[in-house]
């Protein structure tokens, strides 16, 4: 097995410790951290993420394994910036105004942070008002958003209004998602992408900068 | 077969609605759960179609599944009465099922009990479908349905008894439910901080109602997602004085303790997978349905809702499933499947697959999360849990060592575990035959402290711990 392998397991395992030493260590060892963060992380990611798509893990498994990932990061970021390595895109996320459920938004979070793009988290109950702001402020590229309840969710599409009257609708993809959501909810509402699960959200974000 | 015209291009499932079909449609209509399948005709060729999916165009000929039947109600055990004269109707709006208790005011005794589906169900399986479809049409149409519902109760136990009178009409349920029946609107608990129009008491004359009554009485709630049906509950199982848990398991489940003198409650949204939505094979408390799954031999033995060929899978039978499939090796202890297949099969076309495992994880987790924060309570309050009393239809049916073993249940509460039936109806009846049982319950109202879990970093911790078998 090579380390990178090593390492994919271990945060496939959420073996936080063992696998942030691990990077450290690879680290010293003169790695370069984009080969870490794409070979090890971004794949052991990516495993977690197909397992979790075919029911094989649950969301207690992702979590465990992004906070492991989160926690190499931690290690690891200083050195791909130091090394020039730039997050790919930006990407906003926030459960929608009228909302506090956020498990599923985390979760799509930390997937799509395992692609290697950077993603400012706006918290729950969120008004369209500070998305449109935190667009502009971060230079965003994507927008999430997430809703779990059949009411909040058509907030959705007051958000997607609120940056077309910003003038910023060219700019963003809209990616929108949560259990009531359908594909032709999305479609109705004018956003971009949907996807069902968090492992298809992180696909179709990093699917865009290709 | 009966003919129905329609506007052209008007949605299937609401001409359906529209004259009278108890179409179930959890999803309220958004193409998601599936359960609004029919058969539909057209030009000879059939198809099964979900109805919320499909716009009338010429003529077609639509066969509906078998409606769901009915379950049976409970006989009530004799109460302490005021004894004033006259008959009295206990209804306990359920968001599922409504029960109907005619009671003598002077004796206490049941005259009969009735129990049928809440003609809701067509605007959404729960409570917040129910709120979006009010978003768009107010509460009107949901409340008319309810009222004729009751009147048509009414005037068949009149017919029977060759009465013509109700003196007094008790209602409970969950605060949603009393405010869709007393038509007051509910858009506002749909969204953060879920705010009711009203919680406390309310009386109004049968007539400013449209019921065939003297006098109605909502009973009162202590929350947006805590209603009335606790309330009773604590007045039907006694608990307030004890230091003990009363947990209503549904689609929300509420909760509350009662430690040290005092009354917390929350509320965990458990989603549907309890009463068979939203799971593959799943349906509700109906005949056919599988309510029990045992191991015998090397294999299982099922036993269905009036033993009827099995159909689906209800609440009870799904948590019995969950522990078997634990036990055998079907499933391991995070809840993924040991074999290729996905699927397990209990009945011919009845199966509880990968996704349905996942969904009752996250149920289970969210109830018994909930129940772990209120022993948490009662902990600090330096007091132990002396018994939990579950209510309302699954924790009337449920398996208790099914539910230790899939851990919806605490091995702490092993054997203090008491299944108290329907005991909102009952302690409704309970307040309507006595002033100080009502009395007690306003009191009981007011004093509940709200344990608030969707911002609560403890809730989150035990949610993940809690998802494992
Ligand atoms: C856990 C839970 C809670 C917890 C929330 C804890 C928290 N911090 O999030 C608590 C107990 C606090 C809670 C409270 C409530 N809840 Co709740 N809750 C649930 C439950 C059981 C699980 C939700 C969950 O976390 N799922 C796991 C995650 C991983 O899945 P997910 O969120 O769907 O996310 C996945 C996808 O949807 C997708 N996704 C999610 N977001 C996004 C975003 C994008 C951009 C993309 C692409 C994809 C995507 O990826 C994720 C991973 O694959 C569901 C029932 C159920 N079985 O689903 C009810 C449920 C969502 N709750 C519900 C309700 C009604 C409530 C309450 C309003 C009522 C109450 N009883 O108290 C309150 C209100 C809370 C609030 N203030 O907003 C209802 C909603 C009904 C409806 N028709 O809308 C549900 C469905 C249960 C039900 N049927 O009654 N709840």
């Amino acid at each position: 097995m090579s380390r990178f392998e090593e390492m994919s397991l271990l945060l496939q395992r959420g073996k936080a410790k063992d696998l942030t030493a691990m990077v450290t260590e690879e680290l010293a060892n003169g790695t370069s951290p984009k080969e870490i963060l794409n070979n090890a992380l971004i794949a052991g990611m990516s495993v977690v993420g197909d397992k979790f798509k075919r029911n094989e893990v649950f969301v207690p498994e992702v979590l465990i394994a992004a906070r492991a990932m989160n926690m190499a990061l931690t290690v690891l970021k200083p050195a791909l910036a130091d090394s020039g390595v730039e997050p790919i895109g930006t990407a906003i996320i926030c459960t929608v105004k009228g909302d506090l459920h956020d498990i599923g938004k985390n979760l799509v979070k930390m997937m799509i942070e395992g692609t290697g793009i950077k993603v400012v988290d706006l918290g729950v109950d969120c008004p369209a008002e500070k998305i449109v702001e935190a667009i502009k402020e971060y230079n965003a590229d994507i927008v999430c958003l997430s809703a779990l309840l059949t009411t909040t969710m058509m907030y959705q599409k007051d958000v997607i209004e609120a940056i077309k009257e910003a003038g910023l609708r060219d700019k963003v993809k809209i990616m929108i998602g949560g259990a009531p959501v359908t594909q032709q909810f999305a479609d109705e509402i004018g956003a971009d992408i949907y996807t069902p699960d968090a492992a298809s959200a992180a696909e179709r974000a990093r699917a865009l900068f290709n | 077969m009966r003919e129905i015209e329609a506007e052209e291009n008007s949605s299937l499932l609401k001409v359906l609605q529209k004259n009278g079909y108890e179409i179930s449609a959890s999803c309220g209509g958004f193409g998601k759960c599936g359960k609004c399948a029919v058969k539909l005709t057209k030009n000879g060729i059939s198809k099964t179609v979900k109805a919320c999916s499909v716009k009338v165009e010429g003529d077609i000929i639509v066969e509906l599944n078998d409606l769901y039947g009915a379950d049976k109600a409970y006989v009530l055990p004799p109460m302490e009465t005021d004894g004033k004269d006259g008959v009295g109707l206990a209804v306990d709006i359920g968001t599922t099922t409504l029960a109907f208790y005619f009671v003598s005011l002077k004796t206490g005794k049941t005259m009969a009990v009735y129990s049928a589906l809440n003609p809701q169900r067509s605007f959404g399986a729960d409570v917040i479908s129910r709120i979006s479809y009010a978003d768009e049409n107010g509460v009107e149409e949901m409340n008319k349905c309810l009222k004729t519902k009751i009147n048509d109760v009414i005037s068949d136990f009149f017919k029977r008894f060759s009465l013509n009178k109700t003196n007094v009409i008790f209602v409970t349920g969950n605060t949603v439910m009393l405010h869709i029946f007393a038509g007051e609107p509910i858009s506002s608990f749909g969204r953060y901080p879920f705010e009711p129009v009203f919680l406390k008491k309310r009386e109004y004359s049968g007539e400013a109602l449209g019921l065939a009554a003297e006098k109605v009485v909502c009973l009162p709630s202590f929350s947006s997602f805590v209603g009335a049906d606790i309330v009773c509950g604590a007045i039907a199982t006694d608990v307030i004085g004890k230091n003990a848990l009363l947990a209503d398991l549904g689609t929300n489940g509420e909760i509350l303790m009662s430690c040290g003198g005092k009354i917390y409650v929350t509320s965990v949204a458990a989603g549907p997978a309890f009463e068979g939505a939203d799971i593959e094979c799943g349906t509700g408390g109906v005949s056919g349905a599988i309510r029990s799954v045992r191991k015998k031999d090397d294999g299982i033995e099922i036993e269905t809702i009036d033993n009827a060929p099995a159909k689906g899978i209800c609440g009870a039978g799904l948590t019995d499933a969950a522990a078997y499939m634990a036990d055998n090796g079907i499933i391991d202890e995070t809840g993924a499947f040991l074999c290729d297949s996905g699927r397990f099969y209990l009945a011919e076309g009845v199966y509880v697959s990968a996704a349905d495992v996942r969904k009752f994880q996250l149920a289970k987790s969210a109830v018994r999360s909930g129940i772990d924060i209120m022993c948490g309570i009662a902990e600090n309050e330096g007091v132990k849990t002396e018994a939990l009393y579950l209510c309302g239809g699954l924790g009337t049916h449920i398996d208790v060592s099914s539910a230790l073993r899939v851990g919806l249940i605490p091995p702490a509460l092993k054997d203090k575990v008491i299944s108290c039936g329907n005991s909102a109806g009952i302690g409704a009846v309970m307040c309507m035959l006595s002033e100080k049982a009502l009395e007690k319950a306003e009191n009981i109202a007011k004093n509940g402290t709200i344990v608030e879990l969707a911002s609560n970093a403890e809730f989150m911790n035990l949610f993940m711990e809690n998802m494992t078998f």
